[in-house]
């Protein structure tokens, strides 16, 4: 999952929490799941490492 | 030369003279335009002037007139290399221009302010063909020099800021013959394999010659027809080049352009999650608070706390009963001891020993009463039974 998806699906989960139409095992399933993808975000940000790709004339398109 | 010639004969030898001339061929002129004609086939026709007011006709024809890097207009003055001829329907003579340039120290700039109009004019400018740039994009194109400045600069600060983008980068030259090429094929090799988000296009500072390939039309129109946003980071905060008007948005410097392309910094997305964490945790307490508190409210109802509640109507009913059954009861045994001491009472004066008390007896004969005479003879014992006790007496006579 790249980290724009897992964001914006935490932040639907959030929402989801926070309309509190869920019931109270739903709301536990989905704050689980929620803290995975912070963590998952969290991690993604954290260990980031900048990859350079090289692309010169004689590749050609 | 005795013998008469026709007009077209003199022209012809006259135009021959001057084209066998070597001083007039390849000459340099400076001068003024004027009667400028810009013919739809592609020629150009004008007079050149100096400041004496001498005039020489001028033509650039179409194959040479393309290359031009500006536009003439009557007024300018410009410096032209060409060859002197004789036109020969008129005898007119005329200089035919292989190339022309403005003339002076703002050459370039002519040029450069005269493309920007023209390129203006079309509308390679207009905002509304500004594309947005991506807040989180993947992939961030760089087309610059591998050797400037710039390159470490558009490095340095996307890893500290972006470090979770790929950087595609496209190393050409910027300056020199073939820089402006590169750049545009480089820009066009970009739009077809689509293989950036967002692309960086510049270079550090430097001189207006050395700024000049991002003032080329081609790589102009590359750029517009570019379908991926593109920063143009070219030179310092006061250097403005064709690319930087025609490209989606205008860098300052290549660090400004670096930091254009990284709205979102990974740091501020850290926070963000840590953010959206804490509302999520508030949020997740909040309804495990309100539970709790409905749990509460229903278990400290008075149904729990006093569970006495249920049983006690019913030992109530049921004391009422056993008090009614225990009154009736005893109403009851009360009435029967009455009766009793009644009938005990009626008893007692039926009683056998009263009787004797007040004087009768009993006789009995073997145990058994007898009531008549004529169940004892003569000299039977009998027994008489006396209110204390009993006679054992003998039968002498029957009356």
């Amino acid at each position: 999952m790249s980290y724009e998806e897992a964001i914006s699906k935490l932040e639907e989960t959030v929402k989801q929490l926070e309309s509190g139409k869920l019931s109270l095992e739903e709301s536990i399933e989905m704050f689980e799941q929620g803290t995975k993808l912070a963590k998952e975000c969290y991690e993604t940000l954290k260990n980031a490492e900048q990859k350079i790709t090289l692309i010169s004339e004689s590749e050609g398109n | 030369m005795s013998s008469i010639l026709s007009v077209s004969q003199l022209n012809r030898y006259v135009k021959s003279v001057i084209e066998s001339d070597d001083k007039l061929n390849g000459v340099y002129l400076r001068g003024e335009i004027s009667n400028l004609t810009l013919h739809s086939s592609g020629h150009i026709y004008f007079s050149l002037k100096d400041d004496e007011q001498c005039t020489i006709k001028a033509v650039m024809f179409a194959g040479k007139a393309r290359y031009l890097k500006f536009r003439p207009t009557g007024g300018m003055k410009v410096v032209v290399r060409g060859n002197v001829t004789i036109y020969e329907k008129t005898g007119s003579y005329q200089i035919i221009i292989e190339e022309m340039l403005p003339d002076g120290d703002g050459a370039l700039n002519l040029a450069y302010e005269q493309l920007k109009a023209e390129l203006a004019k079309e509308g390679l400018f207009d905002n509304e063909h500004k594309k947005p740039l991506p807040t989180f994009p993947k992939k961030i194109g760089v087309i610059t020099s591998p050797t400037g400045a710039a390159v470490q600069d558009i490095f340095r600060i996307l890893k500290r800021r972006y470090p979770i983008g790929e950087i595609i980068f496209c190393p050409v030259p910027v300056q020199g013959e073939n820089a402006a090429e590169d750049l545009t094929n480089a820009v066009r090799r970009f739009n077809g394999t689509k293989c950036a988000d967002v692309i960086i296009i510049g270079r550090g500072g430097g001189s207006i010659e050395d700024l000049w390939s991002f003032n080329d039309e081609n790589l102009a129109r590359a750029i517009y027809e570019c379908d991926i946003p593109i920063v143009s980071a070219v030179g310092h905060e006061t250097d403005f080049t064709i690319c930087d008007f025609v490209a989606d948005v205008r860098a300052s410097t290549p660090s400004a352009g670096a930091e254009l392309v990284s709205p979102v910094t990974v740091d501020s997305m850290l926070m963000q999650t840590e953010n959206i964490m804490n509302k999520m945790t508030m949020t997740v307490k909040r309804r495990l608070n309100n539970e709790f508190q409905r749990y509460e409210r229903v278990s400290n109802s008075r149904v729990f706390s006093h569970p006495e509640d249920i049983t006690d109507i019913r030992k109530i009913k049921f004391e009422m009963l056993s008090s009614r059954l225990k009154s009736a009861y005893t109403e009851k045994v009360s009435d029967e001891r009455t009766k009793f001491a009644e009938l005990t009472a009626k008893l007692d004066t039926l009683s056998p020993l009263k009787i004797l008390s007040r004087g009768y007896a009993v006789a009995k004969k073997d145990g058994e009463i007898i009531n008549s005479k004529t169940q004892a003879d003569i000299n039977d014992n009998i027994e008489i039974v006396l209110s204390d006790g009993s006679l054992e007496c003998t039968v002498t006579g029957r009356k």
